[in-house]
């Protein structure tokens, strides 16, 4: 199988260096680019690479869906939850791997990626507009909140692409 | 077979010893175990588990385990049938075993309030979320995966 590899810290297919022209003819040249990568996206990538995700998505969703699904307490995911996390699943470059899939006891939705012992990242969306991330590279132990405003932050990628590329 | 071999054959048999070999060996490290409920808190083929097991209830902001010390195996499963399976209704699929140490170099600490019986609380965190998946992900990295017998 041949998968298209492109850079995390670019953003994926959107981040490829085609905007440095500056003319009318160049911006129509992007403008199909972009078009073309996006339905190329859209695709290969929603319905092959991340398909394993989409799927432990619909599992996760569906186990934690009353109050107390871990014996502990925990609250049932909502409604929203669920759409905004198969929206920032949607979201992630073809080029980072499919995350596994895991319900917060607060019923927020985490994505998680451990590549290897030590490392690890992790991310959590809830009904809002923020995630909140944590990673582990080795010693080195990151963490933070992001809001999403227009696709993934280019931060928590880099964060993303450093835990998986250590 | 000679008087003496088959005493020592048949005491051999019956000692305590294989008795105990029969139900498995106890644990006697100082472990606690977070009985898992759902199978998207873990991944039996790689054995990790994911860090969203190991976040601490919202309304009290504790994690709570169970101290396994000196217990057989099917005695591990049975409290966990016990006190976490049986009051959600769901069946216990695995179990994340955790050390001491784990606990300590997440930042947190254990409390014993024994009730139910063997239970501890982790404790230690804070109400920040970034700061608490920060914590899960150290102990995730430190716990080991049981899955339940069929």
């Amino acid at each position: 199988m041949t998968v298209a590899n492109f850079p995390i810290s670019a953003g994926g297919f959107f981040g490829s260096a085609t905007e440095r022209g500056v003319s009318s003819d160049a911006g129509a040249i992007t403008k199909h680019f972009v078009d073309i990568l996006g339905a190329f996206y859209e695709t290969y990538s929603i319905q092959e690479v991340h398909r394993g995700a989409h799927r432990s998505l619909y599992v996760a969703v569906a186990e934690a869906s009353v109050v107390n699904w871990d014996g502990y307490g925990a609250q049932p995911v909502r409604r929203q939850t669920a759409a905004n996390a198969l929206w920032l699943l949607q979201s992630l470059p073809a080029s980072v791997p499919g995350p596994d899939v895991s319900v917060d006891p607060d019923g927020e939705i985490a994505f998680e990626w451990q590549p290897g012992p030590g490392r690890a990242f992790s991310i959590s969306i809830g009904t809002g507009d923020i995630v909140t991330f944590a990673g582990l590279r080795g010693r080195k132990r990151i963490r933070g909140t992001e809001v999403l405003v227009d696709g993934l932050p280019k931060s928590l990628l880099f964060h993303l692409g450093q835990t998986l590329l250590a | 077979m000679a008087f003496p071999k088959v005493f020592y054959f048949i005491w051999g048999k019956l000692s305590w010893r294989n008795v105990f070999r029969s139900q498995g060996s106890a644990v006697f490290d100082d472990l606690l175990v977070r009985f898992l409920t759902t199978n998207s808190q873990f991944t039996a083929s790689t054995g990790r588990i994911r860090s969203s097991a190991f976040l601490p209830s919202p309304q009290d902001l504790k994690l709570s385990v169970y101290e396994i010390i000196g217990l057989f195996p099917r005695q591990i499963w049975k409290l966990g049938r016990m006190y976490v399976g049986r009051p959600s209704g769901r069946n216990v699929r695995a179990r994340a075993d955790l050390s001491h140490p784990a606990v300590a170099a997440a930042g947190l600490a254990t409390e014993r309030d024994g009730s139910p019986r063997r239970h501890v609380s982790i404790t230690g965190w804070q109400t920040s979320k970034e700061d608490q998946k920060d914590r899960a992900l150290v102990l995730a990295q430190n716990a080991r995966l049981v899955l339940a017998p069929d």
